[in-house]
């Protein structure tokens, strides 16, 4: 009788320490995905699209006032509404960070070091476009991990920023050559998301981590989506293969896009493939502007999907972040076509819903 | 008076009982607790809501300790005199506080089911009653064993 008191008390002794162990395991996850849950809560709906794109450019500040963009969005013009809303998402990226667990923080470390990119993108973007070096550095954001030596790249010209781009994980050397022959931006663009894109999904895709599962899958789609978006520049664009490579993450319809007479015979090939579920809804036809925008909205909707798959863990936060990019893009293109006069049918035609 | 091993086993019974059902309120709670304050630190307002998930998973922390009450209560061991009772009855109230130690285990099921009631309520306030009527099912196992509980207590006379 003795030992099965024993017994009975190591069981509850055993108990004891399960809890906070048990505890300390789920609290950061549980708490992160009531934060998004809220949050997701306040993301707008159709209705409010639709009360939105019928505004004029004056009353936008007072139709933010009392939402989280209300901080930064203070003026009626399309520049300090992208400006409030370039502060509100980096405001966004490091809370977001801060609600990721410890052990996941270098994966998402992608949400500081896109500011980076963003930065270096504007930069460059502004050498290329010749606008002057002030202009260039008041429309950086303090933000990222190199913003005091991106800043610092603004007075120089493109083949110098390139130069001191070297050794560091922006290095747009590779693109160089094309961008030399051809004078387009959108070579180092690509670049420089191919370079923020790929650390992700070396960290992620590698990590063992059973907590990344939902999070891989998204990252997938996301990659199919700027691979596929690449592509379809590159042949409406009568880029090579050769070329095309250096700017994908992963290129595996080599044969399709070869034997394809132009990009529209690409993009009927491309439904025979594996990126075939982010032109589902594309009917024939469309410019790539429109295409892009339908697999922006598959992205979308497998973001949202995500949540579904895992109550909790990162499947909410990500499925939220999916949503909400695409509302500060949605907010920012209202803002845009409102300030260049196009109606609201035109502007709700080209938000992303998913 | 010396106690006896049948006193010490209804003494097990009650820590037993209170013990554990206060483990599964306290996982159960850390659930609910933590979904609760992220939910408040984004919207204070909804500081009721998350007041009524945390309630929940309590109760099975009150049957515990109850049922510990009744068992000291059967034994003398409050308040009264402590009477000699037999090792078969101090047995029977052991098993007694186990029943409601281990269903009110339950509280763990149900501070999870709380934490995502909470949080789907914060997100769509019309699922509130739905969500809510889950977690009230979760609290079922914990009723059965004290009912079950009570039965034994009364059958060596405790009540």
């Amino acid at each position: 009788m003795d030992a099965f008191v024993l017994v009975l008390v190591a069981a509850l002794v055993a108990a004891c320490l399960f809890v906070p162990l048990y505890l300390l395991r789920i609290t950061p996850i549980v708490y992160a995905t009531a934060v998004v849950k809220v949050k997701e809560s306040k993301l707008m709906d159709d209705k409010k699209y639709e009360e939105f794109a019928s505004l004029d450019l004056e009353d936008f500040p007072s139709f933010f006032e009392d939402t989280d963009y209300g901080k930064h969005i203070t003026a009626p013009s399309y520049e300090n509404i992208e400006r409030g809303l370039l502060l509100y998402e980096r405001d966004l990226d490091h809370e977001v960070f801060d609600l990721i667990p410890k052990d996941l923080s270098e994966v998402f470390d992608f949400l500081i070091r896109k500011w980076d990119v963003l930065n270096l993108r504007r930069v460059l973007a502004g050498i290329h476009a010749g606008i002057p070096e002030e202009e260039v550095k008041e429309g950086l954001v303090e933000a990222g991990y190199m913003y005091d030596s991106i800043q610092e790249l603004a007075g120089r010209g493109i083949e110098e920023a390139a130069s001191a781009l070297e050794g560091t994980p922006y290095d747009i050397r590779e693109g160089m050559e094309e961008y030399r022959a051809t004078n387009n931006f959108s070579f180092i663009d690509l670049l420089l998301k191919k370079r923020m894109f790929e650390k992700v999904v070396e960290e992620a895709m590698w990590s063992r981590e059973k907590k990344l599962k939902t999070f891989n899958a998204y990252l997938q789609v996301l990659a199919d989506s700027l691979d596929m978006k690449a592509m379809l520049r590159g042949k409406a664009g009568g880029v090579g293969i050769e070329e095309l490579r250096r700017f994908l993450m992963k290129f595996d319809v080599e044969r399709e896009y070869e034997e394809s007479k132009d990009v529209n015979d690409f993009l009927v090939r491309l439904g025979e493939t594996k990126y075939s579920y982010l032109i589902e809804d594309v009917g024939e036809g469309l410019d790539l502007t429109e295409v892009e925008r339908k697999s922006e909205e598959q992205v979308l909707k497998r973001g949202k999907e995500i949540s579904v798959a895992e109550t909790f863990g990162l499947g909410p936060v990500v499925s939220f972040m999916a949503q909400k990019e695409a509302e500060i893009r949605n907010i920012r293109l209202i803002a845009k076509l409102t300030a260049e006069g196009f109606s609201p049918e035109k502007i709700r035609e080209s938000l992303l819903f998913a | 008076m010396e106690p006896t091993l049948g006193l010490g086993y209804a003494a097990l019974g009650a820590g037993i009982s209170l013990g554990l059902a206060g483990a599964g309120t306290a996982i159960g709670l850390g659930f609910s607790g933590v979904a609760g304050t992220g939910i408040i630190s984004e919207d204070p307002r909804k500081f009721g809501n998350v007041l009524v998930w945390n309630a929940l998973p309590q109760t099975q922390m009150i049957y515990g300790f109850l049922m510990a009450i009744l068992i000291m209560l059967g034994a003398g061991l409050l308040g009264g005199t402590v009477e000699p009772i037999s090792e078969g009855a101090g047995l029977v109230a052991l098993g007694a506080g186990i029943v409601v130690g281990v269903s009110g285990l339950s509280a763990i099921g149900q501070g999870s089911i709380c934490g995502g009631g909470a949080i789907a309520s914060a997100k769509r306030p019309d699922v509130f009653g739905q969500s809510l009527v889950l977690g009230v099912l979760a609290e079922t196992p914990a009723i059965f064993g004290v009912v079950i509980a009570v039965l034994m207590l009364l059958a060596i006379g405790f009540l």
